[in-house]
């Protein structure tokens, strides 16, 4: 699980740079989140810009971060590629995730 | 090359070694050994050369008196010719080479003996008389040469002997000229005597036997006395050597042989010539006594040196091959022993051979360091051979665990797939599915339920992950979904049920997706919810494909989702294909995804074909984009197909 963290204020942008998020990587990344999250991060931007395909696994990492997080914290995620964007349709996790076409876009909004 | 050992290199080193010195030794002691052989028979040689010497002396004495028997009616002396007979008796070839000698002796006392009978014969001629002369004469001259023979004898046997040493060829030539003088004063003494008596006799000046007188006695005593003296003075081997009193011994006899002629005061000279004479046979006589005592003491002295040399170096041989033997026992028992013991030990440990003694601790430091070094190779090898059962236990065990799970998997897979409903008939639908789970065991299941009222109902689920707890996961969300169905209140829509299944949901467990769909073929109507579950598609009687629906959350995502009911139609032979993301996301080689575009176009080709037909050509499809039979995700494809009104029963 290769994670590129940078802080922009309060907010850590994560840039995930698996081109792939399946079963086999889905482990790592839950642990990479829940981790930070219990460092007391709670604005979270997820950078998907290198990810070509993720399956229900990762998405199922995702879900268990917000659950971690709760009401109180956000996690945004940007740069969705087609494939990924398509999954967060079915799953209607555009409901779940703030979801914003660029980083900037999420950092604007959620500084904001 | 050639191998060797370390025993034939240090055997042959030392063997060589020793076989060296002793052969040295051998050499020596066999030089030795001829060396004593030589000095006993110089022994021998010296007590033969001695009864020469005696048996000589002896004759020399039976000759004064038997000339002055004979010239002057002296009386013989009995013991004279006994003596002679004697000596002569006791010359005998004490060794090999001197057995010529023991013979010529014994032909001289032969000729000795018709000497006497010839001299005692003419004894009975008057005193004075010519035939007593001549007799005189014959045996003086006869016999002297006898003396001169076995003289000569005993310088024969002189020669034959190794007189090496200075000091013993001095004693030799010693001996040889006192006794040439001893003899030359005795003859002389013999002569002068005659001399006296015929001047006394005739009472006037006589002639004295000048003839004989002169060459045998004055002039070779003459020389042989000045020799003898510059040799005494020059060898001196005696602790008594005072030389020979020539000049007193040649003035008594001038002295003599001045009142011979002259006729005056004989008697006073003859006593005192005799005197003179007696005493320097005397001196002789001594000297050759002492001198033979010397030289068989040399000689003995000689002989026992050579002996206790020879012994010393049969002992030095003796320890020279007992040394060599403890050498080459030892290097064998304290070197090559344990090198071979070790070597026979270091090869039984290389085969593993860990039962193996090793060799007991010695006295040497370097066979200690590496019996050392091999006790701990032993103990390392066991240390290994240990690890290694250990390890083989271990994987033993792992591959029985390994086993047993495997076994456990493929029951509980037997069971899950028994679970799932078969092809079937149920009112006026038809069921048919294509299942195929990526580990054994699946997170993907389904079911169909027959209601009462003649509507069939299709759950499709698809937990997150696979292997075990994927399907516990998919088991109890089955469950969930089927008592949900059961307990389902009239009135109640697929929508509202889902919800309540979602919000029932324990929130620690993992989400999953689900599929419901409920068509009553009594009306041709259908509806369904899409939970996170990818849309199925409607293929209609008519070839026409549609994809219904367009998302919905996961449950156990949002315990407030809501989620929508989708109406669709559903005729005879149209077909609703449920499918699980498993399809769709199946990547190839090269990690492309089969997709859903591929999805549909491969079943809008399928057309009006059987359902049979549609699987077979899905899963041929499937296989080849996959390129073998793996999966990354469980594959679950479920078809309903509506009868036509025709075959309804």
């Amino acid at each position: 699980m290769n994670v590129l963290e940078e802080m922009h204020g309060d907010l850590m942008i994560l840039k995930l740079q698996d081109p792939r998020l399946d079963a086999s990587t889905a482990p790592a990344l839950r642990e990479a989140l829940i981790e930070r999250i219990a460092k007391g991060h709670q604005s979270i931007i997820i950078d998907l810009g290198d990810v070509g395909f993720m399956d229900s696994s990762a998405l199922g990492a995702l879900i268990a971060a917000v659950k971690k997080l709760g009401p109180v914290g956000t996690i945004a995620v940007a740069s969705m590629r087609t494939p990924v964007a398509r999954l967060f349709s079915v799953t209607r996790m555009d409901r779940v995730f703030a979801v914003h076409p660029t980083v900037a876009d999420a950092v604007r909004s959620l500084a904001a | 090359m050639n191998v060797t050992t370390i025993r034939l290199i240090l055997v042959s080193l030392i063997g060589s070694l020793g076989a060296l010195v002793l052969l040295l030794v051998a050499l020596q002691l066999y030089d030795l050994n001829n060396q004593s052989l030589q000095s006993e028979y110089q022994l021998a040689s010296n007590q033969s050369r001695n009864q020469l010497v005696q048996a000589a002396l002896a004759l020399a004495r039976e000759r004064e008196a038997r000339f002055l028997a004979l010239s002057l009616d002296r009386p013989m002396p009995l013991e004279a010719a006994t003596q002679t007979d004697q000596n002569f008796a006791a010359v005998d070839g004490r060794t090999e080479s001197e057995n010529q000698h023991a013979d010529k002796v014994a032909v001289f006392a032969a000729e000795l003996l018709s000497m006497r009978q010839t001299a005692d014969a003419a004894m009975g001629f008057p005193v004075g008389s010519a035939n007593r002369q001549d007799a005189a004469s014959q045996w003086f001259d006869s016999s002297s040469s006898v003396v001169v023979d076995l003289l000569s004898l005993r310088i024969k046997l002189l020669s034959q002997i190794d007189n090496s040493g200075p000091k013993l060829f001095g004693l030799y030539y010693l001996r040889t000229q006192t006794l040439t003088l001893l003899d030359a004063l005795m003859k002389n003494a013999a002569v002068m005597e005659v001399d006296i008596a015929q001047v006394t006799a005739a009472g006037a000046t006589t002639q004295p036997n000048a003839s004989r007188f002169e060459p045998r006695a004055v002039r070779g005593i003459t020389l042989t006395a000045s020799q003898f003296n510059e040799d005494l003075g020059t060898i001196s081997p005696l602790p008594d050597s005072n030389a020979f009193d020539f000049e007193a011994y040649t003035a008594g006899e001038l002295r003599l042989r001045a009142a011979l002629e002259r006729g005056l005061s004989v008697q006073n000279a003859a006593n005192d010539w005799r005197r003179i004479s007696d005493e320097a046979i005397q001196y002789l006589a001594d000297l050759q006594e002492s001198t033979s005592k010397l030289t068989h003491t040399a000689a003995k002295e000689h002989d026992a040196q050579t002996k206790s040399m020879l012994a010393f170096w049969a002992v030095v041989l003796f320890a020279s091959a007992g040394v060599v033997a403890v050498a080459i026992r030892v290097v064998l028992h304290s070197v090559v022993g344990p090198l071979e013991r070790m070597r026979d030990a270091m090869l039984q440990l290389a085969d593993d051979n860990f039962a193996v003694d090793l060799p007991k601790k010695g006295r040497l430091a370097e066979i200690d360091a590496m019996d050392d070094a091999l006790r701990v190779f032993k103990a390392n090898g066991i240390r290994r051979q240990n690890l290694q059962k250990e390890r083989l236990r271990l994987h033993g065990r792992l591959e029985e665990t390994y086993s047993h799970l495997k076994t456990d998997l493929e029951a509980a897979a037997a069971i899950q797939a028994s679970l799932l409903p078969k092809q079937a008939q149920l009112g006026g639908v038809s069921l048919s599915s294509y299942f195929r789970p990526s580990n054994i065991l699946a997170g993907d299941t389904f079911d169909v339920l027959q209601q009462p009222d003649g509507r069939v109902i299709v759950v499709q689920i698809d937990v997150a992950g696979h292997g075990a707890a994927a399907a516990l996961v998919s088991v109890a969300s089955k469950y969930t979904v089927a008592q949900a169905i059961l307990q389902r209140q009239p009135g109640t829509d697929l929508a509202a049920l889902t919800e309540q299944i979602n919000r029932e949901w324990p929130g620690d467990l993992p989400y999953f997706t689900l599929l419901l769909a409920e068509i009553d073929p009594a009306t041709g109507q259908g509806s369904m919810v899409q939970a996170g579950h990818p849309s199925p598609l409607l293929l209609r009687a008519s070839g026409e494909l549609t994809a219904l629906g367009d998302g919905g959350l996961p449950v156990g995502v949002l315990a407030s989702a809501t989620f929508d009911l989708i109406h669709f139609a559903f005729g005879p032979h149209d077909r609703l294909i449920v499918m699980t993301d498993g399809v769709h996301e199946m990547a190839d080689q090269n990690g492309e995804l089969f997709s859903e575009e591929r999805v549909q176009d491969l079943i809008r080709a399928a057309g009006t074909r059987s359902t049979e037909h549609l699987l077979t050509d899905l899963d041929n499809t499937l296989r080849a984009w996959r390129g073998d039979n793996t999966l990354d995700d469980d594959v679950t494809i479920v078809i309903l197909e509506g009868k036509r009104n025709n075959e309804r029963p």
